[in-house]
């Protein structure tokens, strides 16, 4: 089965050295070989079935209409010891902790910015710093509910964090079905592996949305906002709902009067109390920001502001997640909490400043140059990979409008087998796990694994043909 | 409402889910496309049977039969495209077929049908149950995948029960898996009003066809046209079991359409859907809903004292339209005070306050 698996001098999740997979893989190892490419091929094939008739499916905007696809999925899990785990769950609460109390302190005393920890003009040249959310008190004053934290391991095997997603992190619907389907194909090697569950995530999350209720209400109504289906996550959107037993809304559904929010169902209007919006704020409130949006609810931000109706996660919390404020959050722990950072940051060049700039622009052809507004991989130049042309054009942009642009190093990102056509191979991989802040701070155990398909390619994003896996976090034998 | 029935509605009313407008109107449509399919899949079941199996056919006749459909369906403005001069009819009803079945761009055919019932679970899957959902997926992705042209021109008959054991199984399921609270129970009125809709197309066409030729045909071939038109809606059996002995046509209609018990019947649905209106109605505080059990009502009051005396007359076709008038307009009283009216935010405060 491994016969020919090479590890390509990188740090590979599986294998110490060719042939001799780590302690923690060792019987997985085992049952892979012993139950064959053959018998592997096939459950994949009943993974891939189950998928397609259960429609979990994420839309790519070809054309206008989007095409439905299934998200492809990697029967090999990932697996990550215990030890190994505890040290990235302390550093993610750690994280968010200092995350939400940044939002807390940008949109009121600004004390991180008075103490020129971090230059004002980088938050108020930040596309998603909300102004209109200055002075405005949240519900229990947690802005950033929901957080999902893009780690990746580099050549020496240390967890790096890559990016914080503060808005509207999605992929938490495929971690459920991952592991659905793997509990159902590979039922023993599963048994055998003490895998801690994950399956109690919608319930942490419904707790988390119930928090920011009005304390007195004993039976609050909070609903899950989609922009509808033809948005790509919108399986995962209705997924949720279905999963908490709450109402999917579409901003059609919803209307404000007299600073309340209420939708429209057969039987009248019925008060909203919490919305779990799976809505950029920019498309949130044609009133407040981008008036061509047919997506959100005219007035919500008024009923917002007036904290007649609370917003999961809070407005304005993209100023936490912009990739040029990213290389800011280790001083963020040390100025709010007085910690060393538990986790790393990946070293960032921030191209407004001057010194940066002028590296990047001598560097170009070693760095990963990122857009501080896009994602999914979009707006992104591989230095390496890219050709002179390319590199001039990203010179010229990033000239033109520094604020908009940050650097980094080439990670060598870790590879993991994966199944491609009949034999193993390595390819990259990342991990998202996902944080909620609620009442407490609870990390599921694991997250989404994404693998990058595609041979040689660093670029895991599923809009860019990437995959994922089941993580598996091994339960603690010690205890 | 009467005192004593207070608690209890009140209890009922705290534990019924809210429903969203639009959810409502999903789930009917959705409903409403898949007995639609199931209807269209028999039609053209029927009529390829009808064409195979009758021997020498009068080849005019075998042209109406497949004019039939597309009557039927209102793609009669078709006919002239798929039936050019020098096809023979078993050609022609191929054509038909084809285009009823596969044409993505016929707003009727059984794939187009079928998408916009998926489309429609697919906006409202956390209100229907999962088996539900992932029935009518792994439906349309087979109907989709890229066999089923191959399939369909191997033995179209295979691919029609294909629909038509779909829309059972649609039904059985909504049944067994999914609350019988308000969406269940608009998916029941859309499927009745549906089915009343069809059947009274179905009547309409065939009566109007079989009247104009039924004099030159022979008597066995009267026989297996009639039956035939049992068999469309459904019916044959239930017919032969209430009706020992002869199939002719003034009891085929009143069977099909006053029949009290059997579930296909014309009478029958409209009681259905009434029922259903009231049943919705009860749940809700809010005074909607009353204009569509009015027409509703009516359209039962008609259907429940009439008959069909003579044979074959403009009475029956006259009949048959006003049922479909009737039925129409029910309808579009139940999107407009159920679907509509909510989203009309001027008008919602007057008779919505007790919900609040």
């Amino acid at each position: 089965m491994f016969d020919g698996y090479e590890i390509n001098g990188l740090f590979d999740e599986m294998f110490e050295k060719p042939g001799v997979p780590r302690s923690h893989y060792a019987g997985l190892y085992e049952r892979i070989n012993h139950l064959g490419i053959t018998a592997i091929k096939h459950r994949s094939a009943m993974a891939d079935a189950c998928f397609r008739n259960q429609g979990v499916t994420f839309t790519v905007y070809k054309d206008a209409l989007g095409v439905e696809k299934i998200f492809p999925f990697d029967v090999l899990p990932r697996i990550i010891p215990a030890d190994e785990w505890n040290l990235i769950e302390k550093g993610l609460i750690q994280r968010i902790t200092a995350l939400n109390y940044f939002c807390d302190d940008i949109y009121h005393q600004q004390r991180i910015l008075q103490e020129r920890v971090i230059d004002p003009e980088m938050i108020y040249n930040a596309k998603m710093f909300r102004r209109q959310m200055l002075g405005i008190n949240v519900p229990r004053g947690i802005y950033i509910s929901i957080c999902g934290t893009d780690l990746i391991r580099d050549r020496n095997g240390d967890y790096l964090v890559l990016e914080d997603n503060c808005r509207t992190p999605s992929g938490v619907s495929y971690v459920l079905e991952n592991r659905a389907i793997m509990k159902r194909t590979f039922p023993a090697v599963f048994q055998a592996a003490h895998v801690r569950p994950i399956e109690d995530y919608p319930h942490n999350l419904l707790q988390c949305l119930r928090y920011l209720a009005p304390p007195d209400l004993p039976d609050p109504c909070i609903v899950v906002l989609t922009p509808g289906m033809h948005n790509s996550a919108y399986y995962e959107h209705s997924f949720l709902a279905r999963q908490m037993g709450l109402e999917l809304v579409e901003g059609r559904d919803l209307l404000v009067d007299d600073n309340y929010v209420y939708m429209r169902t057969t039987a009248g209007m019925r008060r909203v109390d919490v919305i779990y919006r799976r809505i950029d704020d920019d498309y949130i409130d044609p009133l407040c920001f981008r008036p061509d949006s047919l997506l959100g609810v005219a007035g919500i931000m008024n009923a917002y502001r007036m904290g007649r109706v609370a917003l999961a996660n809070a407005v304005g919390v993209g100023v936490a997640d912009d990739k040029a404020i990213y290389p800011y959050v280790p001083d963020m722990i040390r100025f709010y909490l007085k910690q060393e950072p538990i986790l790393k940051n990946v070293h960032t060049y921030i191209c407004a400043r001057p010194d940066d700039r002028r590296y990047v622009l001598d560097h170009l052809h070693e760095l990963v140059v990122k857009s501080t507004n896009e994602a999914g991989g979009y707006g992104m130049l591989m230095g390496h990979q890219a050709t002179e042309a390319e590199r001039e054009e990203f010179a010229v942009k990033i000239k033109s409008d520094p604020r908009n642009f940050i650097a980094q190093p080439v990670i060598e990102i870790s590879q993991h087998p994966s199944i491609i056509d009949n034999r193993l191979e390595g390819r990259r991989i990342d991990l998202r796990p996902y944080i909620l802040c609620g009442q407490s701070i609870s990390v599921m155990p694991g997250g989404l694994t994404r693998v990058a398909l595609k041979r040689g390619s660093l670029v895991v994003n599923s809009s860019q043909g990437g995959g994922s896996k089941d993580t598996w976090v091994l339960e603690d034998q010690k205890s | 409402m009467m005192e004593s029935n207070s608690t209890a509605s009140a209890t009922a009313k705290r534990r019924a889910r809210t429903l969203l407008a639009r959810v409502a109107d999903a789930s009917f449509w959705m409903s409403r496309y898949m007995e639609r399919a199931e209807h269209i899949a028999r039609i053209l079941m029927i009529s390829g049977d009808v064409l195979t199996g009758a021997g020498d056919l009068d080849p005019h006749f075998a042209l109406e039969v497949a004019g039939d459909v597309l009557r039927i369906t209102q793609r009669d403005h078709m006919f002239p495209t798929l039936a050019p001069a020098g096809r023979s009819p078993t050609q022609v009803m191929a054509a038909v077929a084809r285009y009823m079945t596969l044409d993505e761009g016929n707003p009727n055919s059984l794939i187009h049908c079928l998408a916009k019932a998926r489309e429609n679970a697919r906006g409202i899957r956390e209100s229907i149950s999962a088996e539900m959902w992932e029935q009518i997926n792994t439906f349309y992705w087979s109907v989709k995948s890229e066999d089923a042209r191959e399939r369909f021109e191997d033995v179209p008959q295979e691919f029609y029960r294909q629909f038509m054991l779909g829309s059972f199984l649609f039904q059985g399921l909504t049944d067994q898996t999914m609350d019988h609270g308000q969406v269940w129970m608009f998916i029941q009125l859309s499927r009745y009003i549906e089915r009343v809709d069809m059947t009274c197309r179905i009547l309409t066409a065939k009566f109007a066809t079989l009247s104009r030729i039924d004099g030159s045909l022979e008597s066995s071939l009267r026989t297996i046209q009639w039956m035939a038109v049992l068999r469309t809606c459904c019916s044959i059996e239930a017919y032969r079991r209430s009706h020992v002995g002869e199939i002719e046509p003034s009891r085929v209609a009143n069977f099909i359409i006053f029949d009290p018990t059997f579930p296909r019947s014309i009478h029958f649905c409209v009681k259905q859907a009434l029922a259903t209106v009231d049943q919705i109605r009860a749940g809700l505080a809010a005074d909607a809903g009353r204009e569509a059990q009015r027409r509703l009502g009516r359209l039962f009051a008609e259907v429940q004292y009439s008959h069909v005396t003579g044979e074959m007359d403009d009475g029956l076709i006259d009949f048959l339209g006003r049922t479909r008038a009737g039925i129409a307009e029910a309808a579009a009283a139940i999107q407009e005070q159920w679907f509509m009216r909510a989203i009309d935010p001027n008008g919602w405060r007057a008779w919505s306050t007790s919900a609040l």
